[in-house]
């Protein structure tokens, strides 16, 4: 396992709370080994990166509208984004097992439907050093998580800076 | 074992209910043994009776060629359903019997070819000789001797699948032990097949400790052949071109190219090493006016590389030429080589290929007439425009490659391409320079499913530029004098390469590792067979 894994973990809570305008939360968090599952504020019990921005962004416009529109959206959204922090934040790369879920689940244009969604937010983080270390080989194993990573990476806002991951449209190795 | 304890009350009835079922279980153990030597060792009662087959079977004394018999082998692969009814005689291996009752199913294989024969107790064979048949170890050389005839089903598991031998006569010319280190069965499983219903597949490493039982699989029977055609080939299209073959030594009295990766072996008083790679003397050979060269022998190289495409002692094809006046000319002439390397076996060797295929499942080989030429600058681009950071000069490193060769097939759809203009900073010191661009060399690669196989370039053959490259690299003059010295009399400028012929065919073929097209390979762990 690499290193700085927490270093990361922390840099991606910052980059959700500045993705909805919000960094200056970040200096009343307790940093200490935080990542996108159990982040709180310092003094507080409450856990994860979903209670945190309910609780201190509960009045943010850009935060309800990518909670979902629908019923069905907003119950995918809450699944989606559990799945996360009980899943995929868990390791610094995640496995073939939970990256082959993830690709099955992508029938849509992203997680929760036809619109970003905060879950489409936090998976971007989540991936995002997963797929740092990807060869073309094995993202051509998950063509429909590559092709949601390829579109949502556009997102300069998101993207916070980040060099974009690179992808190859053209299948070179055939993959059954 | 018993799952929990069953209190009875009464421990001692206990202990001889289980005492007396183990003297039950031994009892029947020692019948069964008792029956089972019986019918070994004893004489049971079919071979007291006559033996109606007598003198149509057994071992035969060795051959020391005691007498000269003019008889008529058939091979297994000529036999079809013409031979219906005709009587036949063949020498094979027995590749597997399965007796029941009055019957004795037999496979015979030579070479890649299988037959089924078949054994009735009956008029001609008695039971005394089914028993035989049945017993002959697996592998053994025998003759048989019987009538083909046609079965009404085919009998998917041969290769002559529509008739069937009806033996009369079977004698072993070589018997083998019955212990075999591998099963040629086993041997020949594709993986796909291998771990369901527990069919077992036999590792890398007892395939090469028994390569002599190893070397017998119809795919390996395949794959040999496919290799010796890449040098028939070879040669082919280099005599017709002009090219002389010659031969150069492999004791040498320095390291060649490089240095660390040579052996050192001891030469009377004092050291040799074994030639890495023949360069100086096809160059040697060029300055001595045979024009155009090529050697096939074999090369050294001490690498402690414990990779898939690694040996360290391999087959070098390697070839020089000289030219009017661009080195494109020898480029040209090794790419049309390739390309007649290819033609030839895609049009003559199908069904060795089809049959490698079938344990090793591969794409089929793609090439290009005339081979696509690419320069290294576009090279770059292309690994640069998926995302790749590399310097104008850095050399490719082998995931590169392989990404390349991936690019490459995708985009103009062959597996074999040639790479121009490789930058100088990467080039032994006696690669000639790009005339227009310092940065880059008259040198080449080419590749094959994006792995390298050669590796060439123009040389430099005037001794005062190639002195003067080989201080630039550092190099101590003294340990190349005598290279430096055949070109002091008039050398014409010439360019050449050199390919691995196991690799060669190991990528045509698709397969995964070089041991594989190596009949006894050597690696840093290899030293037998």
């Amino acid at each position: 396992m690499p290193e700085p894994c927490d270093k990361n973990q922390v840099e991606e809570i910052k980059s959700v709370l500045a993705y909805f305008g919000s960094d200056g939360v970040a200096s009343r968090l307790d940093l200490n080994g935080a990542n996108l599952t159990n982040v709180k504020l310092k003094g507080s019990t409450g856990e994860g990166i979903y209670l945190l921005l309910k609780s201190q962004l509960s009045d943010s416009p850009k935060l309800q509208s990518l909670l979902g529109k629908t019923a069905i959206e907003r119950a995918l959204v809450r699944q989606w984004v559990d799945f996360n922090l009980l899943e995929a934040s868990k390791n610094t790369f995640q496995p073939d097992s939970v990256l082959k879920e993830l690709d099955s689940s992508l029938t849509n244009t992203f997680f929760a439907g036809n619109s970003l969604t905060l879950s489409d937010v936090l998976f971007y983080y989540t991936l995002y050093r997963t797929y740092e270390n990807l060869t073309f080989e094995q993202k051509e194993k998950y063509p429909n998580l590559s092709r949601w990573l390829a579109l949502v990476q556009e997102d300069a806002q998101l993207r916070q800076g980040r060099p974009r991951i690179h992808f190859i449209r053209t299948p070179l190795y055939n993959l059954k | 074992m018993v799952a929990g304890k069953v209190d009875t009350g009464v421990k001692d009835d206990a202990r001889s209910k289980n005492a007396l079922k183990k003297e039950a279980k031994d009892a029947a153990k020692l019948a069964k043994k008792q029956a089972a030597q019986e019918a070994q060792g004893k004489p049971d009662e079919a071979d007291s009776a006559e033996d109606h087959s007598k003198g149509k079977y057994g071992k035969l004394e060795m051959n020391a060629s005691q007498n000269k018999v003019q008889r008529e082998l058939k091979r297994v692969s000529d036999i079809d359903t013409s031979f219906a009814n005709k009587s036949v005689l063949i020498r094979a291996r027995l590749h597997t019997s399965r007796a029941k009752g009055k019957q004795c199913f037999v496979v015979f294989r030579q070479g890649r070819s299988t037959i089924q024969g078949i054994l009735t107790v009956g008029d001609i064979v008695s039971k005394q000789m089914l028993k035989f048949v049945a017993n002959i170890s697996k592998e053994s050389i025998v003759d048989v001797i019987g009538k083909i005839q046609n079965v009404p089903n085919p009998i998917e598991s041969c290769t002559q699948s529509d008739v069937e031998l009806v033996c009369e006569e079977v004698w072993i010319v070589s018997e083998a032990e019955p212990r075999l280190p591998l099963l040629i069965d086993d041997a020949s499983r594709p993986d796909s097949e291998t771990g369901e219903d527990g069919l077992s597949k036999v590792n890398q490493e007892t395939k090469l400790d028994n390569r002599f039982l190893d070397l017998r699989t119809p795919t390996n029977q395949a794959i040999y052949r496919v290799e010796a055609a890449v040098c028939r080939f070879f040669r082919e299209a280099l005599d017709k071109q002009g090219f002389v073959e010659i031969h150069t030594p492999k004791i040498i009295p320095a390291a060649s190219e490089g240095g660390a990766n040579v052996f050192k072996v001891s030469y009377f008083k004092t050291s040799a090493y074994l030639a890495q790679s023949p360069q100086l003397y096809k160059q040697m050979a060029i300055a001595s006016d045979f024009e155009k060269v090529y050697t096939v022998g074999a090369v050294f190289r001490a690498e402690d590389s414990n990779t898939h495409r690694h040996l360290t002692e391999f087959v070098g094809l390697d070839l020089e030429m000289s030219f009017d006046s661009h080195y494109h000319e020898v480029m040209d002439t090794i790419g049309n080589m390739f390309t007649e390397i290819f033609k030839g076996l895609k049009n003559n060797y199908t069904k060795e290929i089809e049959q490698v295929r079938k344990q090793f499942p591969s794409e089929e080989f793609a090439f290009l007439e005339p081979p696509l030429k690419l320069q290294f600058p576009q090279a770059v681009k292309m690994l640069r425009d998926v995302g790749i950071e590399m310097g104008d000069e850095d050399d490719l490193s082998t995931p590169n490659e392989k990404l390349l060769g991936r690019l490459v097939k995708a985009k103009y759809g062959t597996d074999f391409y040639m790479l121009d203009k490789y930058p100088l900073a990467v080039r032994p010191f006696y690669t000639m320079p790009d005339p227009k661009d310092p940065k880059y060399s008259n040198s080449y690669d080419m590749f094959m499913r994006g792995e390298e196989i050669l590796s060439g370039a123009q040389r430099i053959h005037d001794s005062a530029f190639l002195t003067e490259r080989a201080k630039h690299h550092g190099i101590d003059l003294e340990t190349i004098k005598s290279y430096i010295d055949a070109f002091k009399y008039g050398c014409p400028p010439h360019a050449g390469g050199g390919i691995g012929m196991e690799r060669v065919t190991m990528l045509y073929l698709g397969l995964d590792n070089i041991r594989k097209t190596s009949m006894f390979p050597r690696d840093p762990k290899r030293l037998t067979p």
